[in-house]
Order: C-alpha cells, then sequence, then structure tokens
C-alpha cells in the first residue's frame, strides 16, 4: 500500500526530471524557461515535504518570481531565432549519455539506498511545535550574520554591476563623444574622387 | 516511505541531467545559464535534505546563500548576455569561438 | 679601555678612515682624505705601540684570546669572530701600523699629483684594516678573511692605474695567480675543520698532536699522512701570498701599481703573510717533516733563483721586487728549519728596509719623472744626496752588512740551515750562501747604476732633476732609523732569549728540529755577533758581490755586456725568469683556453644553450602547437572535460572505496 506522500514524492520527482528534460530538449528558449519554472514548482513542493517551508517558498519567490521572470524578459527581448538542427545536437548525444548514466550510477551507489537507507537514516520527524522559519532566523540573525550581511553586499554589488554593463548612457541627451572625436581621421570622413575636369562657361 | 536516499538520487539524476544539457546544448547561451541554475538546484536539494533528515540547519543557511548568491550570478550572466547580443548580434554557441587557439 | 678595546680601536681606526674616505672621496679635497686616514693609522699605530709595550715588555707571555661576537654556529662548530693578542701578533702588529703610517705619509708627496688620491688613501687604510684583521684572528675564519681582503686590496692597488693596460693585466694576473695559492689553503682549512671540527687556533693546536697518526686516501691506493696534507694545503696558500715559487710570478707584475703600494704590500707586510701564517701554524707543521722540508727547498730555491733574476733586470722597482721575492725565500727557509722566530726576526728587519729601498725608488722615479729604467739613470747621488744616502743603508741592511739590520736575521738563518738535520738542508744552505753573493751583487749592481758611474739620462730629465720634497724625505728617515738599529735592538728579545718575545707558547717548536737552541749557544751578546760575522761564509759572499757588483758596474761597464754575449744561454734563461711565465703562458692557459673554448662552443652553445634553453623553448612551442588544437573555444567542450573530471574522480572514489579502502 502506498501512502499518500511516498505518491506525491513520486509524482513531482518525476515531474522535475521531466521538465529538467524539457529544459534541455525543447526546442524554443522561451519553453526552455517555462520548463525551468516547472522545475522549480516541484522543487518547491519536494522541499515543503522536507519541512523546510522557508526555503521552499524562498524559491519559488526569488526565483520565479525575480530570476525566472529576468531569463523571461531577456529572452523575449532578444528574440533570437535559431535554427536548431537535432543532428547538430545529437552529436555527442550517446557518449554523454553514456557518461551521464556512468555517473548517476555511481552516485546511486554512493548516495542510493546502501548508504542512507531508511534504517540507517530513520524518516522525517519533527515535534509539532517545529517552525523552519523560526529555526533558520534563529541561527542566521546571530551565529551568520556577517556572512548575511556580506551576502546583501554581493546582492548591491552584482546589481550595480548588472546596471553598469548594460547601461548606455542617456539616449536623449545630445552629448560629444570625446574617444570619437579623437580617433576621427582623414581616411574616415573625407573621400577624394578623381573625375574629369569642369570648365566654367562654354567654350 | 520516504528516505534520505530517495532525495540525494533524485538530486544526483537533477544534477547529471542538467550537466548533459550544458554539454549537448547547441544554440542557445541562455539555456546554458538555466542549466547551471538548474544544477543549483540540484545541489541546494541535497543541502536541505540531509539538513532535514539530520537536524542540522546550518545546511539550509547555506543554501540561502547559495539562492543570494545564483541570484546575482544570473543577474550579472544576462547582462553580459544582453552585452554580446549587443555587439555580436548572435548568441550561437557555436559562434562564440574567441578562445580558439 | 681594556686590552680588548685597545685591540679593537687597532683594527678599526683604520677601518673607519677607509670607510669614510672611501665614501667621501669623490667630494672631499685632497687634503682631508689624508688627514682622515693617516689620523686612523696613527690612531692604529699609537694603540698597537702600547699593545706592543703591554704584551712584550710589561707582561712578557700575555696571551689574549678573545672572541668578539659569533657569526654563525651548527652543531658543535662554531665560526667566531675572535681576537688572540700575543707576541706573535704584537710584533707583525708594530710592523704592520708602523710601516703603513709612514707609506700613508710618504704618499702624500708620492700621489700628490694623482686624481684618485683619495680613493689611493681609502685602499691603503683598507688594507692596513686587512692586514690587522690577519695577524690577529684568533681562528682560520678571520685569517682567511684578513688574507682575502689584503688580496681583494692588493688587486685594486697593482691595477690603481686601471687604464693604462699592464697595470689591469697585473693586477688580474696577482689575483689570479693568488686564487690558486687560496685554493690550496681553503682546502687545508676544510681538512683542519673537518678533523678537527673547530677552526679556533687554540683547539686546533691542542688537538693537532692526535692527527699525526692519522692517515688519507684522497686518491685510492695512495696514502697520505693527515698532518702532511694539511700543512701542505695551508703551505699553497702561503705560496700565493708570499710569492714562492713556483707561484711568484704575479709579484713582479704587482710593480705596476703605485710606489707606495710596492713598499707597504708587495714588500713589508702583504707578501709576508705566509711567513706569518707558517710560523703561526708552527704546531701544525711541526707534526710534518715532509712538510718542513718542503717548506725549506722551496724557500731556499726561490731565495737563490729570484735573486738571480734580479741581476738582469732594468726596471729598479722590479730588482727589488725579485730581491723582495728572494729574502722571502730567506724568510720561509727559516720557517722550513724550524727557525720560525727568525722567519719572522727576518721579516721584521726586511719590512723596515724593504720598505725603505721601495720608498727611495719611489724618491728616484719621481726625481726621473717616472723613468724606472736603470739604464736612464747614473751619479743621481750628485742630485739626490738624501734619497741616496737611505738608499744606501737600505742595500746595505738588505745584502746583511753588520751592523746593519738584515745582517743579525739573515746570518742566523743561513746558519740555522746549517744546523738543520732535515733531509735536503744541505743543499738550502748551498742555495741560501749563493744568494747572499746574489743578493749582494745585485743589490749593489741597482745602487752602482742608479747613482754612480755616468749620468745617462736625457737633457731634459737632467734639468729637472731634483731631491724630493720633506714630506717624502722624513718617512724614509724613519724608516732608515730601524734599517739601521732594528736587528741590533731585536736580536736578543726575539731570537736568542728564552724569555723572549716569542718564547711563551706563540710558536712550537718539537725538540728534535730545534736549532734554535744549539743557535742560543753560540750567543755572546750583541757585539760578539758583529764580531764572528767574518767567520761565516755569508760575509765573504757578500763582500765577494759587491767586489764583482763594483767591477761591472764602476770599474769595466762594458763588462756585463760582454759576459751577456759570451754566455747567452744563461743570460735567456735569467731573461726569460727560468721560463716560469712561458710554462704558464703556453702551457696552462693555453691549455685552459683550448679546454674552455671546447666546453664554450660545444657544451655551453651547443648543448646547454641549443638543447636545453632553446629547445626547451622549442619543445614547448611544439606541446602548444598540438595543446592548442584541444582549445575549441566552444564551451561546450569545456563543460565536456569537466564532467569527464567529473566521472573519472567519482569513479575514483568510488574504486578506493569498494577494493582500497
Amino acid at each position: 500500500m502506498i501512502d499518500v506522500q511516498t505518491l506525491t514524492f513520486f509524482a513531482f520527482s518525476g515531474l522535475l526530471l521531466l521538465s529538467a528534460g524539457g529544459v534541455v530538449f525543447s526546442r524554443h528558449a522561451v519553453s526552455s524557461v517555462m520548463f525551468l519554472i516547472l522545475c522549480f514548482l516541484c522543487s518547491t513542493v519536494l522541499w515543503l515535504m522536507l519541512h523546510a517551508e522557508f526555503l521552499g517558498l524562498a524559491l519559488l519567490f526569488v526565483y520565479v518570481g525575480a530570476v525566472m521572470t529576468l531569463f523571461l524578459f531577456v529572452v523575449m527581448m532578444l528574440n533570437v531565432k535559431i535554427d536548431a538542427t537535432k543532428a547538430r545536437l545529437l552529436k555527442y548525444f550517446p557518449f554523454v549519455l553514456v557518461l551521464g548514466g556512468g555517473l548517476v550510477t555511481m552516485l546511486w551507489l554512493a548516495l542510493g539506498p546502501d548508504a542512507f537507507s531508511i534504517k540507517k537514516t530513520g524518516v522525517l520527524a519533527f515535534s509539532e511545535h517545529y517552525n523552519n522559519t523560526r529555526a533558520i532566523g534563529e541561527v542566521m540573525y546571530t551565529q551568520f550574520v556577517i556572512p548575511l550581511e556580506l551576502t546583501a553586499g554581493i546582492l548591491l554589488v552584482a546589481m550595480v554591476a548588472a546596471i553598469a554593463l548594460t547601461f548606455r548612457g542617456s539616449q536623449q541627451r545630445r552629448v560629444q563623444d570625446t574617444p570619437k572625436q579623437l580617433m576621427a581621421s582623414k581616411a574616415n570622413n573625407l573621400r577624394i574622387v578623381s573625375m574629369a575636369s569642369e570648365h566654367e562657361g562654354g567654350e | 516511505m520516504i528516505g534520505l536516499a530517495h532525495y540525494l538520487v533524485l538530486s544526483s539524476m537533477l544534477f547529471v541531467i542538467s550537466f548533459i544539457g550544458i554539454v549537448i546544448n547547441r544554440r542557445h547561451l541562455i539555456v546554458m545559464l538555466m542549466c547551471v541554475e538548474m544544477m543549483l538546484l540540484a545541489v541546494n536539494m541535497h543541502f536541505v535534505a540531509v539538513s532535514q533528515y539530520f537536524h542540522d540547519i546550518s545546511g539550509q543557511i547555506f543554501v540561502f546563500f547559495i539562492l543570494a548568491v545564483a541570484a546575482a550570478e544570473s543577474a550579472i550572466g544576462l547582462a553580459i548576455l544582453v552585452l554580446l547580443y549587443r555587439c555580436r548580434q548572435t548568441i550561437d554557441v557555436e559562434s562564440i569561438d574567441q578562445l580558439k587557439g | 679601555m681594556g686590552i680588548h678595546e685597545i685591540t679593537l680601536l687597532t683594527i678599526f681606526a683604520p677601518l673607519l678612515g677607509a670607510i669614510v674616505t672611501g665614501l667621501a672621496c669623490r667630494v672631499w679635497s685632497n687634503q682631508a682624505a689624508h688627514s682622515m686616514t693617516i689620523g686612523g693609522v696613527a690612531v692604529g699605530l699609537m694603540s698597537a705601540l702600547y699593545l706592543a709595550h703591554w704584551t712584550l715588555i710589561a707582561h712578557p707571555g700575555f696571551s689574549d684570546n678573545w672572541t668578539l661576537y659569533t657569526w654563525a654556529s651548527y652543531g658543535s662548530s662554531h665560526f667566531d669572530v675572535g681576537f688572540l693578542l700575543d707576541g706573535l701578533s704584537a710584533i707583525m702588529l708594530v710592523v704592520v701600523t708602523f710601516v703603513s703610517l709612514l707609506v700613508h705619509i710618504y704618499s702624500i708627496g708620492y700621489m700628490e699629483e694623482d686624481p684618485g688620491y683619495p680613493r689611493f688613501f681609502a685602499y691603503m687604510s683598507l688594507f692596513t684594516f686587512a692586514m690587522l684583521c690577519l695577524v690577529l684572528g684568533n681562528n682560520f675564519l678571520v685569517l682567511f678573511f684578513g688574507w682575502e681582503g689584503v688580496g681583494l686590496v692588493s688587486y685594486l692597488l697593482i691595477g690603481f692605474w686601471f687604464k693604462k693596460d699592464s697595470a689591469a693585466e697585473g693586477s688580474l694576473k696577482a689575483f689570479l695567480v693568488n686564487r690558486v695559492g687560496d685554493f690550496g689553503f681553503l682546502i687545508g682549512i676544510a681538512l683542519l675543520l673537518s678533523y678537527v671540527g673547530s677552526l679556533d687556533y687554540a683547539e686546533v693546536f691542542t688537538k693537532a698532536p692526535a692527527l699525526a697518526n692519522l692517515t688519507i686516501s684522497v686518491i685510492p691506493g695512495v696514502v697520505w699522512s693527515l698532518p702532511t696534507l694539511i700543512c701542505l694545503m695551508l703551505f699553497i696558500g702561503a705560496m700565493g701570498k708570499s710569492a714562492q715559487v713556483p707561484l711568484h710570478v704575479w709579484l713582479p707584475e704587482s710593480m705596476e701599481g703605485p710606489t707606495p703600494i710596492s713598499a707597504l704590500i708587495h714588500a713589508a707586510t702583504m707578501v709576508t703573510a705566509g711567513v706569518y701564517m707558517v710560523a703561526r701554524m708552527s704546531p701544525l707543521f711541526e707534526l710534518s717533516d715532509v712538510a718542513l722540508t718542503t717548506v725549506m727547498l722551496i724557500g731556499s730555491t726561490g731565495a737563490l733563483m729570484m735573486g738571480l733574476v734580479g741581476i738582469v733586470q732594468h726596471d729598479i722597482k722590479r730588482v727589488i721586487a725579485y730581491s723582495t721575492m728572494s729574502q722571502l725565500g730567506y724568510m720561509m727557509a727559516a720557517n722550513g728549519v724550524s727557525a720560525y722566530a727568525l722567519g719572522i726576526f727576518h721579516l721584521t728587519t726586511h719590512a723596515f728596509f724593504k720598505a725603505l729601498l721601495f720608498l727611495a725608488a719611489g724618491s728616484v722615479i719621481m726625481g726621473m719623472h717616472h723613468d724606472q729604467d736603470l739604464r736612464h739613470m747614473g751619479n743621481l747621488k750628485k742630485y739626490m744626496p738624501w734619497t741616496y744616502a737611505v738608499f744606501l743603508i737600505g742595500t746595505l741592511a738588505l745584502v746583511a752588512l753588520p751592523p746593519f739590520a738584515g745582517y743579525f736575521s739573515k746570518d742566523a738563518i743561513i746558519e740555522a740551515v746549517f744546523l738543520s738535520t732535515l733531509p735536503g738542508a744541505k743543499y738550502a744552505y748551498v742555495c741560501l750562501v749563493l744568494g747572499a753573493f746574489v743578493t749582494s751583487f745585485y743589490s749593489f749592481r741597482a745602487l752602482f747604476l742608479a747613482f754612480h758611474g755616468k749620468e745617462r739620462m736625457s737633457t731634459h730629465q737632467r734639468d729637472s732633476l731634483h731631491e724630493s720634497p720633506w714630506v717624502v724625505r722624513v718617512p724614509l728617515l724613519l724608516l732608515a732609523l730601524p734599517s739601521v738599529i732594528i736587528g741590533a735592538v731585536l736580536v736578543e728579545p726575539m731570537v736568542y732569549s728564552h724569555a723572549g718575545f716569542l718564547s711563551h707558547g706563540e710558536i712550537t717548536v718539537l725538540p728534535n728540529h730545534d736549532v734554535m737552541t744549539t743557535l742560543h749557544h753560540h750567543f755572546d751578546g750583541v757585539w760578539h755577533l758583529v764580531e764572528i760575522a767574518p767567520q761565516g761564509p755569508a760575509f765573504w759572499a757578500t763582500l765577494l758581490g759587491l767586489g764583482f757588483a763594483w767591477i761591472a758596474y764602476i770599474k769595466a761597464p762594458a763588462l756585463p755586456n760582454q759576459l751577456a754575449a759570451s754566455c747567452k744561454v744563461c743570460y735567456q734563461v735569467l731573461v726569460q725568469k727560468f721560463g716560469f711565465d712561458w710554462f704558464y703562458q703556453e702551457v696552462i692557459v693555453k691549455f685552459a683556453d683550448s679546454t674552455s673554448q671546447v666546453l664554450y662552443k660545444r657544451l655551453d652553445m651547443g648543448l646547454i644553450d641549443g638543447g636545453i634553453v632553446n629547445g626547451s623553448g622549442r619543445m614547448v612551442a611544439y606541446v602548444a602547437g598540438l595543446m592548442r588544437r584541444l582549445q575549441t573555444g566552444y564551451l561546450y567542450h569545456y563543460a565536456l572535460i569537466m564532467l569527464l573530471g567529473l566521472v573519472a574522480m567519482v569513479t575514483w572514489f568510488m574504486l578506493r572505496h569498494y577494493h582500497i579502502g
């Protein structure tokens, strides 16, 4: 008899893997983004099953709400049309599949039921009063407060960097471009055309 | 019953799929970035699962930091991508080979 | 101030002068430069006199062995900077600082118009410092430091006029030949360090008797006595520094330096360092009859051979240079027959009269406008009476006529060699007696050629001939005085007294080598020594030499040329200086040159440059050419490599987990 939890886990993990494959194999970048969003949604469900409510929801808000929107925006903005020929895609595919399969097998051996079976690790068990958000908060604002501040700094720097990289200067003002002026040369601006001389007036 | 091993194997498979995605992807640079995000997700899942099963909350703190850094990374990555597109009018992975020896 | 402080003052006052003058030599006036250095050396002389008085007269047998600081140590060995003040070093101290001071003063006049004036004084003071380190050191390290220090300054000063090719070459030659000697010296020191475990004199000498029966086999199958090997190696160093045959070839070339330098370094002090060293190492040399015999044979051979070469030299300085080598041979011969006290005594008297001769020659050279050729001189006594007088005194002291200084030391050496029982002592004795004749001949030859006979200089030179200024004459007079009396004054305390300067353990002599005791029996007061002079052969040999020289250069001036023409072979042998230079130039230098050419072209340019250096560059370029194909520039290829690496790593971990771990 399969209980509800097991059923939910397998359903969502299967969906997770399928949508991961969708990200990799879908033809259009937009659908890749959509599959990725689905991935994150499934993950959120799985993390909620792990009683990691805070991170699950943070994943939902941060990623699906902000990051994936950004991705979608960029994909839409660039609107790149690349003809995807299947042949190119599948050139190394068998080889990579073997490698990936081997890696999964070995990770299965290393991390799978042999090493972390229920007998060894037990089932997930929390008291009724367990509060994931509180547990994280208690540690984060005491023990990890400095890394937290640093993270904030990193985010700020990333924001500034992203703006600095893409900012193209004001588009409205008419300003001098000094380097361009300095680089001006005769060759670029002056064309000498040889032509027959024209006499003024007639004969 | 669902044990730790289920989660670990699941995240390992997710990791391998996204890695394969990076390797075989020939079209969109942006899909590569997405695959990177997926790899980070796989690692995060590892962290969360182990943290919850062994009752050690610092694993989840780590996930928090990874999320933050990943967000920063994708922001800058996308900015570079936009710049790249502006310069070269393409983000085709095959045409980006300036490092060719 | 205690004795230690005064010792330090003696050593470091000249160094201070040298450093300050050396650093300021571009800004300072000449006067400031010589005041500074002369001040430093004068302080050195004062304190040296105090120390000598303290050590030799006030507290006979005083010995002060102390360590200033430890430079390095490993295990039980330690390298100290330490000083040893005893009778031997006290005598050397006074000799060095006294001659040095007078030469400093003399140089004021001699170097007057030289653009390198302050540099010259700085070098001389530096030399004084190094020489004082050499004589005062209480271990081989300080000895070696001083040894190399004086070598360096000697090199710098021979090449003082470095724009002159011959000076530059002479300095190079001196440096290279001394390297050969120093190489042996270093090996000797290293042997001592490895077998005794210490560089300290006191410790080495205490443990030396234990070495007597040790043997060493450098070449498999050939067994050498260890003390013999050590002493021979040390003596090779002394051969280089003290210009003994066959490493003497650099000393004539060193005459390219300014004359005061020839007087100070290449006659009075530095070249006697080897003699001092052998005397200081007497406890070691006593252990090996072979080494002593070698010292004696090489010394006596040099005494005769170099004197013979001196006969045919035309350069007044070179005549004196060969005479120096000859006299160094006498000192070494004295050391060889274990009459170390005599060696040091002759060193002392020689320092005064040889410095005198050189400085007088310098005075002549100044008068002659730096023309050193004896053939251009003649009858200078009319123009330079003072110089003539002191030169005469120097010559009389050198040829060892009683009662001048040289007599007491040289005659005693000849007698000591006569009494020696070492194998070959008879040969050495003959050499030395003949050497006395030769010494007399070439000394009076130089004297007669320069100061007597016809005037052979150009009219221009004659018109400007003049006596040297007082600043030159005063040092000459101050040296002439000891050249006359120092032998008579010091002969008793240094040689014939049982409670003398060197009879308190400064020098070790084994009973079976002890010729000095026999000599003591003959001693009956200083005047008695003078009275018995005609009983020895050396006296008559000297007079004979004087007579021959008089006949050949005053009575019948054509005779020398006739002799040279009638015995061309002998003359050529002498002019070619027995072919040592030829041998070195044609055999050793050519061999080294051709070997280096092969090494240079084949090994260095061919193998190392072509094969290893350029070859590795080419290899890198080739491999890089292959490697660049891996760099496709495609992201997914790099990712694939990462994936491969990851798989390999995980595989390795798994394998280790299941099979090995």
